[in-house]
C-alpha cells in the first residue's frame, strides 16, 4: 500500500475521523504500484487457507452483505468471502500494485469485482459496505490509523472491520534450536529496518492492532488470536510456503551479513532441501505461526 | 427502407457497432439489485453519466455474461489522477405502427455522448462535463463544477444540471419521465446542494425552470428528493416546483426499490399540476412499475407497466404502456436490448396506440 507521510487524525464525523495531508511515495515496506510479491502471497494464502477460511467463517457473513477485502493481494480471500455472502451480496477486492490485481482477477472470477486503488483512497462510495476484511495489509502503512480511518469511513452503520494480522508473536521454525531462531529473527528484523531505513520501533507498530481500531473510534473491539501449526510430514502447500517465501524468499543470502559465519551456514544446511539436514524433511519439524483476527464496529 | 432489406441488414449492422460503440446511462434497476447508492457507479451522485472506476469494474467483471481478457490492463475511465472519461452510444432499427399510419421503419442513432470529469482537486473538486456529440450537432447536457466537502458528507453543483426528481431511468419517453418534464433530456442552469449521510441521500437543486434555455422571468424552478437506501429496499420522495410567469408547474413523486431474490423492482408514482393548462386541465397523474429479472449474468428481462392519467378532470382518458425488453450483455461495455412497447389509449386517438418493435447496441466506457 502507498501512502501518506504524515496524518493528520481528528473527529469530524462518524465516518470520518482522519483526513490525509500529505502524499509519500511508498508504503513502509515499500509497497509501490510497480512492487511484485504475487508469488509469496499466492503461497502464503495456499498454506494459510485453511485458518483464513475458518476466520472468514468466525465473522458469520450473511448472504446479500457487500464486503470489501482491502489489500486483496492476488485474491484468494475474494472466493471464499463470495461464497459466504452469495448468491445477493457483493465483494470488492483493491489492491494498490498492478501485478496483484492481474492474479486476483484470475481467482476471482466474474463474481467479485477487483480494483487498483490506494487504500488510503479507496474509490468506493462511503457507507456502502457491511464488512472490511484485510489481511496482512495495514502492517504495510506508515499510518495504521490513517489507513482504518479510511476503510472505515467506506462501512454503513452496523458494519465491520476485520483486521488479519500473521506473526504479531515470533514464529517457530526450529523446535530443537531456540538460539538459532532467535538470531536468524532478529537478522530478519535488522534487514527489514536497514532496508527501509526503519527504527524497532516503527517494524513493531502493527503489534498494536487493536488500540489502532480503538483510536479510530470504533466500538466493540475484540480479538482472537489462532495458531497456524503444522508438523512433519508436511504437505506440499506448505512445505511450499516455507522453502519458496521463507528460507529463500525472505532469508537466504540476504541475512549472511547479520549472522556470525557458523550460525549462517548451519542456516543454510537447514534451508536447503538437497541436505541432510534439511529442516522441513525432519521428523521433529514442528511450525507454529500466529494469526490474529481484530474485528471492530463502526457505531 | 423497405423491411425485408431491414432485416437482412440488421445482424451485420450489429456487428459492425459492437465495436464501434461506447458510454454509460442511470439504470436505477442496477442500483436496487447490488444494493448501492447511484454514486457508487456514478460520478454525478444523483447518477447517470461518467462512471467511476468500480461502476467501471463493475461493468466489465459483473455484469456482463463473459469477460474478454484485455491482460493486466483494466479501463476505469482515469486517464490519470486527475481527468476521467467516458462514453456511450446507443443505435437502435426500428419499427412502428400507429393505427391509420403508414408503419415505419428506421434506424436511428439515439445518441452518443462523451463525458470528461477533471478532479482538479482531488476527491474535492471537480469540473464534469457531459457532451452529446450526436446525432446532430454538439449538444451541452451537463457542465458543472462540484465542491465536495473533506467529509464528503455534502457538496455543491453548480452550473447546467440534471435535476434531482425521482428515478433517472434509462427510457427518457417513460410517462413518469415526461409528465414532470425532467428528465436527461432537459438539464437546467442552476445550482444543487447534496448531503449523503449513511443510508441517506438527500438533494436540492435551484435552476432557472428552462430546461437549460435563457431565463424569461424572476421565477426560478425548484426540484428536491430525499432517499432512504437499504440493501434491500429504498424509498424516495421528490418534489418539484417551477415558478413560471404562464403558470406554476409543480410535481410531487413517491418512488422506490425492492430487491426480491434475482428481481429488482421499481416504481412511482408522481401527481402533477400544471397551472399553465388552462381549466385545471394539468393535473396529471403517472405511475410505473418495472420488474428486472436478472436471468443469468449479462442477461436481464424488464418488463414495465406505466399508467398516464394526463387530465384527472376528465374520465377515461387514461393512457397505459407496456414495455417487454431483453438485456444480452455478452460481454464488458457492449449491450443488446431487444423491445416491444405496446401503448394503448382512447380509441379516438390513433397516437396512443402506438406499437414499436426495436433492437438496440449500447456501448459503453
Amino acid at each position: 500500500m502507498s501512502e501518506r507521510a504524515t496524518t493528520s487524525c481528528m473527529p469530524r464525523s462518524r465516518t470520518d475521523h482522519c483526513v490525509p495531508q500529505t502524499i509519500a511515495t511508498a508504503g513502509l515496506l515499500g509497497d509501490t504500484s510497480a512492487r511484485d510479491y504475487a508469488y509469496k502471497l499466492q503461497l502464503f494464502n495456499s498454506f494459510a487457507a485453511p485458518e483464513l477460511r475458518r476466520a472468514v467463517a468466525s465473522l458469520d457473513l450473511k448472504p446479500g452483505m457487500r464486503v470489501v477485502d482491502a489489500g486483496c493481494g492476488t485474491g484468494a480471500a475474494l472466493a471464499w468471502l463470495l461464497q459466504a455472502v452469495e448468491p445477493e451480496g457483493l465483494v470488492v477486492g483493491f489492491d494498490l500494485a498492478t501485478a496483484h490485481i492481474k492474479a486476483a482477477h484470475a481467482a476471482a472470477g466474474a463474481g467479485a469485482a477487483v480494483l487498483q486503488a490506494d487504500l488510503l483512497r479507496p474509490p468506493l462510495a462511503r457507507a456502502s459496505f457491511d464488512l472490511i476484511w484485510s489481511v496482512n495489509t495495514i502492517n504495510h502503512l506508515r499510518n495504521p490509523l490513517q489507513g482504518v480511518c479510511s476503510l472505515a469511513a467506506l462501512l454503513r452503520p452496523g458494519g465491520r472491520i476485520a483486521l488479519g494480522q500473521s506473526s504479531l508473536v515470533p514464529d517457530m521454525y526450529f523446535a530443537w534450536d531456540a538460539r538459532l531462531e532467535r538470531v536468524t529473527n532478529e537478522a530478519v528484523r535488522r534487514y527489514y529496518r536497514e532496508r527501509y531505513g526503519l527504527d524497532e520501533r516503527s517494524l513493531a507498530d502493527i503489534r498494536g492492532l487493536v488500540g489502532v481500531l480503538q483510536r479510530a473510534q470504533l466500538h466493540s473491539v475484540t480479538s482472537h488470536t489462532c495458531m497456524i501449526e503444522r508438523v512433519a510430514p508436511l504437505a506440499a502447500a506448505d512445505e511450499a510456503y516455507m522453502l519458496e517465501a521463507i528460507f529463500r524468499g525472505s532469508w537466504g543470502e540476504r541475512l549472511r551479513p547479520y549472522l556470525h559465519a557458523e550460525d549462517f551456514a548451519e542456516l543454510a544446511r537447514l534451508c536447503d532441501p538437497r541436505h541432510p539436514q534439511f529442516a522441513l524433511h525432519r521428523e521433529d519439524f514442528h511450525f507454529l505461526q500466529s494469526f490474529t483476527l481484530a474485528v471492530a464496529e463502526i457505531p | 427502407m423497405k423491411i425485408c432489406d431491414f432485416r437482412a441488414w440488421f445482424p451485420h449492422g450489429l456487428i459492425l457497432l459492437a465495436f464501434l460503440a461506447s458510454a454509460a446511462h442511470a439504470e436505477p434497476y442496477l442500483a436496487v439489485q447490488t444494493g448501492l447508492k447511484c454514486g457508487q457507479c456514478h460520478v454525478n451522485p444523483t447518477g447517470g453519466g461518467l462512471r467511476t472506476p468500480y461502476g467501471d469494474v463493475f461493468a466489465q467483471r459483473i455484469m456482463p455474461h463473459d469477460h474478454l481478457d484485455t491482460g493486466a490492463d483494466t479501463w476505469t475511465g482515469e486517464i490519470n489522477r486527475f481527468l476521467s472519461v467516458g462514453g456511450d452510444v446507443r443505435f437502435d432499427g426500428q419499427y412502428e405502427t400507429t393505427p391509420g399510419s403508414a408503419s415505419v421503419d428506421s434506424f436511428a442513432l439515439e445518441q452518443a455522448r462523451i463525458y470528461l470529469n477533471a478532479t482538479v482537486i482531488p476527491t474535492r473538486l471537480a469540473v464534469y462535463v457531459d457532451e452529446q456529440v450526436a446525432p446532430g450537432g454538439a449538444l451541452n447536457r451537463e457542465v458543472y463544477g462540484m465542491y465536495w466537502s473533506a467529509s464528503h458528507e455534502w457538496y455543491l453543483k453548480g452550473g447546467q444540471l440534471y435535476l434531482p426528481f425521482g428515478l433517472r431511468l434509462q427510457d427518457q419517453t417513460a410517462f413518469i419521465q415526461t409528465v414532470s418534464g425532467i428528465n436527461m433530456t432537459t438539464p437546467d442552469q442552476g445550482v444543487e446542494f447534496g448531503w449523503e449521510h449513511n443510508a441517506w441521500d438527500a438533494q436540492f437543486a435551484v435552476s432557472n425552470g428552462t430546461a437549460g434555455g435563457p431565463e424569461v422571468d424572476h421565477g426560478k424552478q425548484y426540484s428536491g428528493q430525499l432517499i432512504y437506501v437499504e440493501p434491500k429496499w429504498r424509498l424516495g420522495l421528490g418534489a418539484n416546483l417551477n415558478d413560471a410567469a404562464a403558470g406554476n408547474k409543480s410535481a410531487v413523486a413517491l418512488f422506490g426499490g425492492l430487491k426480491t431474490g434475482p428481481i429488482a423492482w421499481l416504481a412511482q408514482a408522481e401527481l402533477v399540476d400544471d397551472k399553465s393548462i388552462p381549466n385545471s386541465g394539468g393535473r396529471m397523474l403517472a405511475t410505473l412499475l418495472e420488474a428486472d429479472w436478472l436471468l443469468a449474468p449479462g442477461n436481464n428481462l424488464k418488463i414495465t407497466s406505466e399508467y398516464l392519467d394526463p387530465n384527472r378532470n376528465v374520465a377515461q382518458n387514461e393512457e397505459t404502456r407496456w414495455s417487454l425488453v431483453y438485456e444480452l450483455t455478452p460481454i464488458q461495455f457492449l449491450q443488446l436490448r431487444a423491445g416491444v412497447r405496446y401503448s394503448d389509449g382512447i380509441p379516438q386517438d390513433n397516437a396512443e396506440h402506438v406499437r414499436l418493435y426495436f433492437l438496440e447496441v449500447h456501448g459503453f466506457f
